[in-house]
């Protein structure tokens, strides 16, 4: 029998960092918002043996398990879509925490310069060469004055982790470990 | 451990030359030292021992431990024979340190293949079969202990049709050769790709080479030794404003007493 629940306003699925950005704005809009995710939760403690290379990063312990389910893909309408039988070219998390969790890019400290940029710049190349009107904009989506959310996908994929993202879901062409 | 499974490009570079770690500084050789530096220099140049038996230290340092692990979970004598002969021309033991079967690797393969990895329990495994691109990845039904079977036995069997004996019973000369021919596909084979097997058997060296001694391969972390690899270091928060600093590495049973 299914359970019927008290409905919400927004049922998001999948809370990694695409989706917890959308709940984090929704709430704050006055939105009542469920996400859903799968797998179990997982904790630091859970992360103790977390240094184990072939565990993480070649036998994909935090991604998907293929048996239970996994994907077709094709290059061309011109060829059969086959499923994905092992990892390569992109990998599919589960867990609670989404890519937050899983995401196995490399964020390097600053540099002291990446804080002068602005006065460098203008130092070597004179202040006219910045842009007066040139900012980023880093609200990923706007809540329209109905409450109804659009995502500008365009704005979306400026946040470095939505490209990797982004990059996942085109089809694969070499096998490359991100 | 880049190149990891059966669907990688082919041509990767050729790791059976003894000067592909000439660069490598053989400072820190001190933990595997101990177990195994008396038999480097012997096996280096030697051809390989026909006898499918682990080399063992004939007379082990008194308070050397036994080590339960050195032992077969799936292969057969033979096979293991073969495979560690085939292991130790890809990571052969030279100046730089030991090789893959000072390093454990034949175990650590072995290991491997009687789990889950083996049995490809995580990967979809289910029909319809179809050739499929090479973009798409791998598309056969053998699992990997399958493929191991097939390509040990047919190793064996192109040596004895070149060579009149086992592959284990070849020089280190006719292993390589051996090994090239599947490598580039010169070995033809009606069930599985030689190439595929040839690059399954490369990525699991290097996997038990350089992964947690926890496995069963890289032995007293001598593989990371021999490369200077601190192995996984709880935090480098006190030097990380220093110079290179070396240090002995550490493993992931190193963790279990740190609290």
């Amino acid at each position: 029998m299914a359970k019927t629940l008290p409905k919400v306003d927004v049922v998001i699925v999948g809370v990694g960092w695409g989706g917890g950005i959308i709940a984090s704005e929704l709430t704050k809009n006055g939105l009542t918002v469920v996400g859903l995710e799968r797998g179990k939760e997982r904790k630091t403690e859970d992360y103790y043996m977390v240094h184990d290379e072939l565990r993480y990063a070649l036998r994909y312990e935090l991604m998907q398990d293929l048996s239970k389910e996994t994907v077709t893909f094709r290059s061309n309408e011109k060829i059969r879509a086959l499923p994905m039988r092992q990892y390569g070219s992109f990998l599919i998390g589960t867990g609670l925490g989404g890519a937050g969790v899983h995401w196995n890019g490399q964020t390097f400290r600053f540099l002291p310069y990446d804080f002068q940029i602005r006065s460098k710049t203008a130092e070597r190349y004179g202040a006219n060469k910045i842009l007066r009107k040139c900012r980023f904009r880093t609200g990923a989506l706007r809540t329209t004055s109905s409450n109804r959310t659009t995502i500008n996908s365009r704005k979306w994929s400026a946040f470095p982790a939505n490209r990797t993202r982004l990059a996942e879901s085109a089809p694969p062409v070499t096998r490359r470990r991100r | 451990m880049d190149n990891r499974d059966n669907n990688d490009k082919p041509g990767k570079p050729k790791v059976d030359q003894p000067s592909r770690r000439k660069f490598l500084i053989n400072t820190g050789y001190v933990l595997g030292g101990a177990v195994v530096g008396g038999a480097i220099g012997a096996l280096a140049r030697k051809p390989l021992a026909p006898a499918p038996a682990p080399a063992k230290p004939s007379a082990p340092a008194a308070a050397e431990p036994r080590n339960f692990n050195r032992a077969l979970m799936f292969f057969n004598q033979e096979q293991f024979g073969i495979l560690n002969a085939a292991v130790e021309r890809l990571f052969p033991a030279d100046e730089n340190g030991p090789g893959a079967k000072d390093l454990g690797v034949a175990y650590f393969i072995d290991h491997q293949l009687a789990g889950d990895y083996g049995f490809n329990a995580r990967d979809y495994m289910s029909p319809p079969f179809y050739a499929g691109e090479k973009v798409q990845g791998y598309q056969g039904r053998l699992k990997r202990r399958e493929i191991y079977e097939i390509g040990l036995r047919e190793m064996d069997n192109y040596s004895q049709a070149q060579y009149g004996k086992g592959f284990a019973q070849l020089t280190g000369d006719q292993q390589d050769a051996v090994l090239k021919a599947f490598e580039s596909d010169q070995v033809k084979l009606t069930t599985i790709s030689a190439s595929g097997f040839f690059r399954q058997l490369l990525s699991n060296t290097l996997e038990g080479a350089y992964s947690d001694p926890l496995y069963g391969g890289n032995i007293n972390m001598a593989g990371w030794t021999m490369r200077n690899y601190p192995g996984n270091q709880m935090s480098y928060a006190n030097i990380i404003d220093k110079d290179f600093t070396k240090m002995p590495p550490s493993s992931l049973q190193d963790h279990m007493t740190a609290h």
